[in-house]
């Protein structure tokens, strides 16, 4: 995969102001990991809808760091474990590893 | 309330007429199965409502309602239910019906319809004379119309393609021009400082080098707009 | 200056509507939840709420089921990673626009503008 996560999301809505972008990664960084987990365990009980719940909710971080076509993989994924299938799990989970590293940077 | 249905296939057409006939003073003006020809229909005259189809052969559904410049309410009627995300890009689009449609929600489509149009039909009748009616400015937040004392409103900045104007209590955003408002605001109060910035000069509080103190808001005065300034005060 | 209340679960995205609110909206912030049950009962009681920013996926119950349990008449713009609910949407009169997260500038304030 090509994409890196990036800022230009976040300077865009920041438009200057330091003091809010500081505030907004650091929810992120409060936020991801705790959401990271719940993906783990959701994954471990093997139950795809509570997965597809979470996948839902990391979509949102995912297009805030840049990731367009991350995003639509979550996008397929998600909609594959409604459909009870989980294609598309190995692409999304290097997504989440690439998150966390740019994440951990910051 | 009256209304125009705009769609190419007859039996469409009929459907929709059969649902307006359960509504009480609703009027089917005309029905066209082109795009164009409504346009041309609408170039002359305007109506409270357009029932549009978004499929119909050659025509890009969306586009039409972008260059659509009357203040009618849109309700669009299409089989395909995925188009409803893009429908809310457009404000004229009051409502999405998927086809097969039944009373039950077109009765209630036609109650929003009727709300939204009750606000601006008031607005409207006021603003048919003059944009700069006496003491007051009307601002257009989309389809509303906010009036405003000129007295109220204490300095406006201009912020890409919208404008803040100030008031004491309030802010509003505006879609807007510095340019285009200056138009409206009659000049023995109002007065550009700065590039970005037109004051209510009677509220000026405080007077620097570089800038005016209205209310607690420090204000710019560029060099080449000073002089004016200092004149205006001089006359005071 | 317009008052509102901002329901939303996920924190990073209540950050961004927050400071867009404020900042693009000249919006006052009474109150944010991260439950639909509580903010049902603070809107439902509170005639002072001009607007309300709703996530449709919130832990407790639908933003849909939100809007069908609320008394009050806010207008409300939906917040939302969903692409697929707008057609719900439609079918509500409190709901004056649907946003896809995550938000822009630009498109907020059009929605905030109709309100």
């Amino acid at each position: 995969m090509n994409e890196k996560p990036n800022f230009n999301y976040v300077n865009q809505l920041a438009d200057g102001d330091v003091a809010f972008k500081a505030k907004l990664l650091a929810v992120i960084k409060n936020e991801f990991p705790l959401e990271l987990q719940k993906y783990h365990a959701a994954v471990s009980s093997n139950d795809l809808f509570q997965i597809a719940e979470v996948v839902h909710k990391l979509k949102n971080k995912i297009s805030m760091l840049g990731l367009e076509s991350s995003y639509l993989i979550a996008q397929e994924y998600e909609e594959n474990l409604k459909q009870n299938s989980t294609s598309r799990k190995e692409s999304f989970e290097e997504v989440l590893t690439l998150m966390t590293a740019f994440i951990n940077s910051f | 309330m009256n209304c125009i249905i705009v769609d190419d296939q007859d039996s469409a057409r009929l459907v929709v007429r059969q649902l307006c006939d359960g509504i009480n003073d609703l009027d089917i003006i005309e029905e066209f199965s082109s795009a164009i020809e409504a346009i041309k229909f609408l170039n002359q005259q305007t109506v409270d409502v357009i029932f549009l189809d978004i499929h119909m052969p050659g025509f890009s559904g969306f586009d039409f309602v972008q260059t659509l410049k009357t203040p009618a309410q849109i309700v669009l009627i299409t089989a395909d239910k995925d188009l409803a995300i893009e429908a809310y890009e457009y404000e004229s689009i009051s409502d999405y019906l998927v086809k097969p449609i039944t009373q039950e929600r077109f009765n209630k489509s036609m109650n929003k319809v009727k709300n939204n149009l009750h606000r601006t039909s008031v607005m409207q009748k006021v603003v048919q004379s003059n944009d700069h009616i006496g003491n007051d400015l009307y601002i257009n937040i989309d389809r509303r119309l906010t009036k405003l004392k000129f007295d109220d409103i204490l300095f406006i900045k201009a912020k890409g393609d919208y404008i803040d104007v100030k008031t004491h209590k309030e802010m509003y955003v505006v879609h807007s021009t510095l340019k285009k408002i200056k138009d409206k605001l009659p000049d023995n109060i109002f007065l550009q400082t700065h590039r970005s910035y037109i004051i209510n000069f009677t509220k000026i509080i405080d007077i620097e080098d570089n800038s005016v103190l209205i209310e607690k808001n420090v204000i710019p005065i560029s060099r080449s707009n000073r002089p004016e300034l200092i004149r205006r005060l001089n006359l005071l | 200056m317009k008052n509102c209340v901002i329901v939303e679960d996920e924190q990073t995205a209540l950050e961004v509507a927050k400071h867009l609110a404020v900042k693009y909206g000249a919006l006052n912030i009474l109150a944010t939840f991260d439950k639909a049950e509580e903010a049902l009962e603070f809107v439902n009681r509170n005639e002072k709420v001009d607007i309300v920013l709703l996530d449709i996926h919130l832990p407790d119950m639908s933003g849909f089921s939100f809007l069908e349990n609320l008394t009050s008449t806010p207008k409300v713009v939906l917040v939302t990673a969903d692409k697929n609910l707008a057609l719900t949407a439609y079918h509500f009169d409190l709901v004056v626009d649907y946003l896809v997260k995550p938000l822009q500038k630009d498109r907020f304030m059009e929605a905030i503008n109709q309100c």
